[in-house]
């Protein structure tokens, strides 16, 4: 007779989600301070900045956006329409970044998904992803869903505090702690070595990317791990087994 | 300055928009389960994030340099930011470290950027 194992509590999910997330979660907060920021400049108020930032999570996305408004000034009074089309085409990559999330969790219903992948970041998407391939959770969705949560609440803490300050973090502090993201999501990357196939996209990606995002821009980054993935998978389904 | 509603346009119409990017493939695609559609996803999710480490280590390089001036140094700060990560990878891959890797990784970096941009 198989033991009957209980799943782990909340708390226990809870504890797990944040001992993997707290480099991001603290990223998070100095990140967004800057696109808080940014938006205080851009004409933004604390409520403004806390529901953009609540919703949308992407501070390239919000960075591009106030960067527009605040450009503009009193000039365009269709600069509104130009930052929400900006929004929508570098968020474009969530479409891609949701789906691969969704394909390794257990079927769930829309409104869980909902719940679940609603307030999914770049961020967290590269702690939940690598984690539910290499070594899943025993409550897979739970744990997505509370490093979404946290890195939400991470980001419009953040946003908050930029906007309601006046001074600007240092450059040289500001870049240093930038850089904890491509650092540990490197780290995070790492984990798959033995996986070669995972690692060619990815070191692909981190080659092509740049390359291409001249010419395609924020598009770049969904087009070219998509076409790359998309055309090798279908190449190796059709060797043949024993060639 | 823009009028009140345009404000308010981009900073809810952002995330209402946002939210339904995120939603669509939860729409779309209901029971994805095993096979080469999801190959072709976990495979697109890796080439985002190598797309992802490699577009913010160079920007947050060239912002650490920036200091400096001149677009050699620039220069210069993308390829510490690459390196740092380089750093930070082979440390993960040959001890199977995380945190001591990403921290090694940050401390190249932010070395790089007192040295040279201080």
């Amino acid at each position: 007779m198989t033991p009957h194992v209980s799943p782990p509590s909340f708390g226990a999910v809870l504890r797990e989600s944040f001992r993997d997330s707290y480099l991001v979660i603290l990223t998070f907060v100095v990140m967004f301070i800057g696109v808080g920021q940014m938006s205080s400049r851009a004409g933004l108020d604390a409520l403004q900045t806390v529901v953009m930032t609540a919703l949308t999570l992407a501070a390239p996305a919000q960075a591009a956006a106030m960067s527009i408004l605040i450009s503009a000034g009193g000039s365009a009074s269709t600069a509104w329409i130009t930052a929400l089309t900006a929004v929508v085409v570098i968020n474009l990559r969530f479409i891609v970044m949701v789906a691969s999330v969704l394909a390794r969790l257990p079927k769930l219903s829309i409104g869980r998904a909902l719940a679940t992948l609603g307030l999914l970041s770049a961020s967290s998407f590269a702690v939940i992803f690598p984690r539910l391939i290499d070594d899943p959770p025993r409550r897979p969705a739970l744990y997505a869903g509370t490093i979404c949560a946290m890195c939400s609440l991470s980001a419009v803490v953040g946003a908050l505090i930029g906007n309601r300050m006046s001074g600007a973090v240092s450059p040289l502090l500001g870049a240093t702690l930038g850089a904890v993201i491509p650092i540990y999501f490197a780290v995070l990357i790492a984990a798959q070595w033995k996986n070669r196939v995972l690692m060619l996209n990815a070191a692909v990606g981190a080659v092509a990317v740049p390359l291409a995002a001249p010419y395609l821009g924020s598009s770049a980054l969904l087009v070219v791990p998509l076409g790359f993935a998309t055309v090798t998978t279908l190449v190796a389904g059709r060797r043949p087994k024993d060639a | 300055m823009l009028e009140p509603w345009q404000i308010w346009a981009v900073a809810l119409g952002s995330g209402l928009l946002t939210l339904a990017l995120r939603a669509a493939p939860i729409l779309a695609f209901r029971d994805i389960g095993e096979g080469r559609f999801r190959d072709i996803l976990d495979r697109t999710g890796f080439g985002v994030m190598g797309g992802i480490v490699a577009q913010n280590a160079l920007a947050t390089g060239r912002a650490a340099f920036a200091r400096a001036g001149t677009a050699d140094m620039q220069t210069l700060g993308m390829a510490w930011g690459v390196a740092a990560v380089a750093v930070a990878f082979l440390l993960a891959v040959r001890f199977k470290w995380k945190l001591p890797a990403a921290l090694c990784g940050l401390a190249f970096f932010g070395l790089g950027g007192a040295i040279f941009a201080g």
